[in-house]
């Protein structure tokens, strides 16, 4: 289970990394683990305003669908158009080539406020997938 | 906690690194690493194996065995010989499925295989309603239940058990001597695929599990979960205990009037199905492809014609056909081939078109 050092978390088990003035965020290694076979990533226009806790596009697998929440308020930016023809790229490479959005933050506090890898890592252990 | 049940071959799957969940009392293995895709995708083009000790297994003895048994089942058992089974429903007075099962008529016994959720009520059941002169057995723990499934289960079978298939048809069964037990094989499925259910005496599960993933090995053979094994099913459009059939819903309604032998003299539920046959159902399965990318889900609404007329049994991605499909009932005149109807996906509507059942046709099941 790969818990990155340099990325923030959120309870729903997103990540999000700060690059300048803008941030990408995808799906965690234990959401995607958790989903299995990812078959479809429904995710917003550029242009559609972010609010950190709220939905902003679902994923779509072989047994479940789960929403996607902003892990920060803001703007989307640009979207990994390429999960539309390789959805399995979350399953393949969480951190890497599934990731699904690039904003630009509202307010770079709420960053701060998510968990640190060492909180993250003790959720999953919590959860029982720090076993795995 | 309440302990979760667990089958002989619960250390086995945790070796291979199967994704242990709790599913009706018992820790089943969901998926193992290649994911649920590739399992459904091998079981199609080779052979998977699966534990399915779960399931509830029920023997009725004695002279009356084969009566107490057929009174339970709307299918008939009377019409088989002692080397077949059958496929049936289980019905309260009401004609509402207590369970789908199949029951095997071994002469002077008859074997009765109930789904996991269902297991403790259909004992229930049998309990309630056996003749006296017929003395009842759950075997569950004693024995265990595998089924190999796929185009290269025969193959991947091991002597004695390979030759003694060859000559089993469809739907029929045989017994066979290993290490000094009887392990009981059938030639029938939940995928779609030819293949076999297997029921071995505890003390030889593991050992043959072993021997067949072994012998299986050269053909490909796997372990596959409980997630592929619900693709699969879905894929070739078979019923679900708890999606498309439940206490609610009658066999009529669920496409399954073919195990409903009305010429029997009687069983369990007949005058409640003999009305509903005359009256007509009210609603009836209608299968579906989802329109665009996003998936049908057990549960989610069905629309048309501006209303809500339904309710998706299951939905879902299926692997062999790269697409989303889904069943669901609908009253009678939504469910033909081509009617458009609308899947409410949690306030998204989906576009869906009803299709021909089974959607997948691909499959080695024999039909003889």
């Amino acid at each position: 289970m790969q818990v990155p050092d340099d990325l923030r978390y959120t309870k729903d088990h997103e990540w999000v990394r700060r690059e300048g003035d803008e941030f990408v965020a995808g799906i965690t290694d234990y959401a995607q683990q958790q989903l299995s076979d990812i078959v479809y990533v429904e995710l917003p226009a550029p242009g559609t305003p972010l609010t950190s806790g709220e939905p902003f596009g679902s994923v779509e697998a072989v047994k479940a669908v789960a929403d996607l929440f902003a892990p920060l308020s803001g703007k989307v930016t640009a979207v990994n158009d390429a999960l539309t023809g390789d959805p399995a790229a979350v399953n393949r490479a969480p951190y890497a080539e599934g990731w699904m959005i690039r904003g630009r933050a509202g307010d770079w506090t709420e960053l701060d406020r998510l968990l640190t890898p060492e909180k993250y890592r003790a959720l999953l252990a919590e959860v029982g997938g720090g076993a795995h | 906690m309440s302990a979760l049940r667990l089958t002989p071959y619960h250390e086995i799957h945790r070796a291979h690194g199967g994704r242990l969940v709790p599913f009706a009392g018992w820790e089943m293995p969901v998926q193992f690493p290649g994911g649920i895709i590739h399992e459904h995708l091998r079981v199609r083009s080779a052979a998977g194996l699966f534990d399915v000790s779960h399931m509830g297994r029920f023997f009725f003895r004695g002279p009356e065995a084969i009566a107490a048994a057929n009174q339970l089942i709307t299918n008939d058992l009377t019409k088989l010989s002692d080397r077949q089974l059958l496929y049936s429903a289980l019905c309260n007075p009401a004609g509402g499925i207590l369970d789908d099962v199949t029951v095997y008529h071994l002469g002077d016994e008859v074997l009765l295989v109930a789904n996991a959720a269902n297991a403790e009520r259909v004992w229930n059941w049998i309990q309630g309603h056996h003749p006296a002169g017929v003395r009842i057995e759950d075997a569950t723990e004693r024995l265990a239940q595998v089924a190999l499934q796929g185009p290269r289960a025969e193959e991947a079978l091991f002597a004695p058990f390979r030759e003694a298939v060859a000559d089993v048809g469809y739907y029929c069964h045989t017994r066979v001597s290993w290490r000094g037990e009887t392990v009981l094989l059938s030639r029938n499925g939940y995928t779609g695929e030819d293949g076999f259910e297997i029921y071995v005496p505890r003390p030889l599960a593991v050992p043959f599990w072993e021997e067949l993933m072994a012998s299986g090995r050269a053909v490909g053979l796997e372990p596959i979960g409980l997630g592929a094994r619900d693709s699969l099913r879905m894929e070739v459009n078979y019923a679900l205990y708890g999606n498309e059939l439940s206490l609610e819903t009658t066999p009529l309604e669920a496409g399954l009037r073919w195990v409903v032998k009305f010429k029997k003299p009687d069983f369990i539920g007949k005058s409640a199905l003999v009305a509903q046959r005359d009256a007509g159902v009210p609603r009836t399965l209608a299968g579906f492809e989802v329109l665009g990318k996003r998936l049908a889900r057990h549960g989610y609404p069905i629309r048309a014609a501006g209303r809500e007329i339904g309710f998706v049994t299951s939905g879902g991605f299926c692997p062999s056909l790269e697409k989303g499909m889904g069943m669901g009932y609908v009253p009678p005149e939504f469910a033909d081939p081509g009617r458009t109807l609308e899947i409410d996906a949690r306030g998204a509507l989906l576009e869906a078109r009803v299709v021909e059942r089974p959607f997948y046709r691909g499959g080695s099941v024999r039909k003889n």
